[in-house]
């Protein structure tokens, strides 16, 4: 009850926003949109599937804490061959192991710096020989529960949250530029290029059709199609700026606006995906920035650092004419390079405050 | 420390703030004055601060430092004669200085962050096997960080000085030397560490303390709220808990409970508790509970000060030695164990959202 309550709230207050910004007077649309993503001839299986794909081998990846990984199976499930996707790391997923499995397309292609970020995943397998073995300052191994090399860094997040953004803003944003200049001839049997086009943005955000923000997706029994990548840190660290909420609902607006030829709004509905998908990275580094300046625990702290790290390398990928300038991204990056152990050895966390400043600068206030 | 999290203490910050937010943002205007500097609590927050660093966290350490010199030196006697009665002599200052540890577990952030202090000092139960293969060898590295297993601090100290046998080993004339020298290896390194804590505070770090009046993440109010609610869950945990068999279906671990061997872990929850109680007080000077207070939070602030004494009075009536009460009087260990986690319950939950602190020290991430 108390959801529904806050929800009803939440729905209310965007409503009130959203007639508060069009001061030219009342706007009659033709068309309504849906409550969720649920239009016809919707066909983005290689987006849903890519992110089902992202969440199998990040989660193989981390296993590398527990266990000795094969180099081999890295390769395979990059390139998506040799049935490399298994029960226990696809077993839950909106394309399961199996169906991957039978599928032609693969992460390796549409990730941007492909290179890179193969290197980070290879050296999580490297490293995953020393996963019974303490790690020190220099040399590779355990804290607590995670692994991280010879400077602190758990390379899986490196991987993991690198690629929301060397993977999903940049398809994402790919797709988004593109759509203003695709076909939209409508026809009954198929999707125009932009609707093709639209849906597959979608798809790679890794939210399912009917998202609910106010639902708890962790709850038992998980569903299969629960927010992933970037879909799931709407939830996890995007509550504040109402991340999920506004991109869900202008990725709705938007497809209905190309239904109806209205290009203003779908515009609109750009923009704010852009604005809100790069500021759901931005929140999520933050989050991890500050939270390490509190935990002692070098586990905890420098597992924070390695999600800050990971989504730093993220927003290399933000799009241009972004809030966070260059100057400000080479800073950070610089900051996050610098051994955690140092990192952990300043008692008044100077460099991570100045991190954690630069974001609060670029964006405004992300989290409570 | 075990994965905590209660996702209820979170949600509930959440909530009021995005509805809160989403109502003055509601015509698009970006937010500015939600700097909690510059308000009227300002100048309070400050008092309060330079009363924490000054009269009860500085002072601790100095304490300590004080503490385990008298150790070190009643250290030394034992280590020239090993006797009943030298080992006997150790005790009360092992005793004295280990509880002016607990005195100052608590701030574990900043310079004792900085020097992994704590995670030195006192991470137990003690490494047996490592220890003694250290020592059998000569090939041991104090300065790693402890990952699973110490090597050092108060529970290696108390492995070796107070184990079965200990004053017989130590007497041994051929490895007896191994394990002189590695007592005194641990204990300088606990020197160490607590003079360069002492340094840091004062080089600098009073002043950035002191100086931090927001209660955001990584702010001193911050830091204080986390680890009220830190040392309470290791009160509730490691302390007591796990050792009373919590987390293993009831099967008593009893010789995993902090100051085993020298059979004091039941003066040390109290100290621990004492100091946690001292922490939220401030002591006789402007602390968290004049802050709720001046919040406008005397009904909490009250229903916390006497659940203190309520704990206190509950761990107080556990007949010593607690490693014995386990077994042997496991109704009065599981009625302090419940107001303990009481008492964590309000300073985690109810006084983190009232002064709106993040509660964000655990290792919860799922992924």
């Amino acid at each position: 009850m108390r959801l529904n309550g806050m929800l009803a709230l939440v729905s209310g207050a965007l409503l009130t926003l959203s007639s508060c910004s069009s001061d030219d007077g009342p706007v009659t649309p033709d068309y309504t949109v849906p409550a969720t993503y649920d239009f016809a001839q919707v066909n983005n299986t290689d987006a849903v599937a890519r992110v089902s794909m992202w969440a199998g081998f990040t989660s193989w990846l981390g296993k590398g804490a527990s266990r000795e990984l094969n180099s081999d199976t890295a390769n395979y499930l990059w390139n998506n061959t040799n049935t490399a996707f298994t029960a226990e790391i696809a077993g839950n997923l909106p394309y399961k192991y199996d169906a991957l499995n039978t599928m032609t397309i693969s992460l390796a292609t549409e990730v941007a710096d492909a290179t890179q970020f193969k290197a980070y995943a290879d050296s999580m397998v490297n490293l995953s020989e020393f996963y019974a073995t303490p790690a020190a300052p220099g040399i590779a191994g355990k804290i607590g529960n995670r692994l991280v090399n010879h400077s602190g860094l758990e390379f899986n997040q490196a991987v993991a949250k690198g690629l929301m953004g060397a993977l999903v803003l940049k398809n994402v944003y790919q797709l988004l530029d593109k759509v203003p200049t695709d076909d939209n001839t409508l026809t009954s049997g198929a999707p125009s290029e932009m609707q093709q086009d639209w849906d597959l943005a979608f798809g790679y955000i890794g939210v399912p059709k009917n998202y609910d923000t106010a639902f708890n997706y962790s709850t038992a029994p998980v569903p299969a199609d629960r927010p992933l990548a970037i879909g799931g840190y709407f939830g996890e660290r995007g509550k504040y700026i109402q991340a999920g909420g506004r991109v869900f609902e202008a990725f709705r607006t938007g497809r209905a606006a190309i239904g109806a030829k209205d290009y203003s709004t779908r515009d609109q509905a750009i923009s704010t995906i852009k604005e809100y998908t790069e500021k759901t990275l931005a929140a999520a580094a933050y989050y991890y920035l500050t939270a390490s300046q509190t935990q002692s625990d070098l586990a905890a702290k420098f597992h924070s650092l390695s999600e800050g790290y990971g989504f730093v390398l993220a927003l290399k990928y933000r799009a241009a004419g972004s809030k966070l300038t260059a100057t400000q991204y080479t800073r950070l990056k610089e900051i996050l390079e610098t051994p955690f152990y140092d990192l952990a050895a300043d008692a008044n966390n100077t460099d991570l405050k100045e991190a954690a400043q630069i974001f609060t600068t670029a964006y405004g206030q992300l989290q409570p | 420390m075990a994965k905590l999290f209660f996702p209820s203490t979170l949600f509930r910050a959440v909530i009021p703030v995005t509805a809160a937010l989403l109502l003055l943002n509601a015509c698009g205007k970006s937010d500015d004055g939600t700097d909690n500097n510059g308000n009227s609590t300002d100048e309070f927050k400050k008092e309060m601060l330079v009363n924490y660093a000054d009269n009860i966290i500085q002072p601790g350490y100095v304490q300590l430092k004080t503490s385990l010199a008298d150790l070190k030196t009643k250290v030394a006697v034992l280590l020239s004669a090993p006797s009943a009665s030298t080992q006997a002599n150790v005790k009360p200052s092992f005793q004295a200085a280990y509880q002016a540890f607990e005195a100052v577990s608590l701030p574990y952030f900043g310079p004792a962050a900085a020097q992994m202090l704590n995670n030195t000092l006192n991470t137990f139960p003690p490494g047996i096997s490592k220890i003694e293969s250290g020592i059998a060898s000569g090939n041991y590295d104090l300065t790693l960080p402890i990952t699973s297993d110490s090597l050092q601090g108060f529970p290696a100290l108390d492995y070796l000085i107070f184990g079965e046998g200990a004053v017989d080993k130590l007497a041994d004339p051929v490895s007896g030397q191994n394990r002189k020298q590695y007592i005194n290896d641990v204990l300088e390194r606990m020197q160490l560490l607590t003079d360069n804590t002492i340094n840091q505070w004062a080089a600098g770090y009073r002043n950035t303390f002191i100086n931090s009046l927001k209660t955001d993440v990584g702010s001193s109010i911050g830091f204080l709220i986390n680890q009220l609610a830190f040392e309470m869950d290791a009160l509730k945990g490691p302390r007591i808990g796990w050792p009373f068999g919590k987390q293993s279906n009831g099967i008593v671990f009893a010789d995993k409970a902090e100051g085993y061997y020298s059979a004091i872990s039941k003066e040390l929850a109290v100290a621990n508790l004492n100091a946690v109680k001292q922490y939220y007080t401030g002591g006789s000077a402007k602390g968290i509970d004049d802050y709720l207070d001046l919040l406008g939070k005397t009904t909490l602030n009250d229903d916390v000060l006497a659940q203190f004494t309520v704990a206190i009075n509950a761990l107080q009536a556990i007949p010593a030695p607690l490693s014995a009460a386990f077994t042997g009087s496991p109704a009065t260990v599981e009625a302090a164990y419940k107001e303990i986690q009481k008492l964590l319950t309000l300073l985690k939950t109810d006084v983190a959202s009232a002064t709106g602190v993040q509660i964000n020290y655990m290792d919860n991430d799922g992924d």
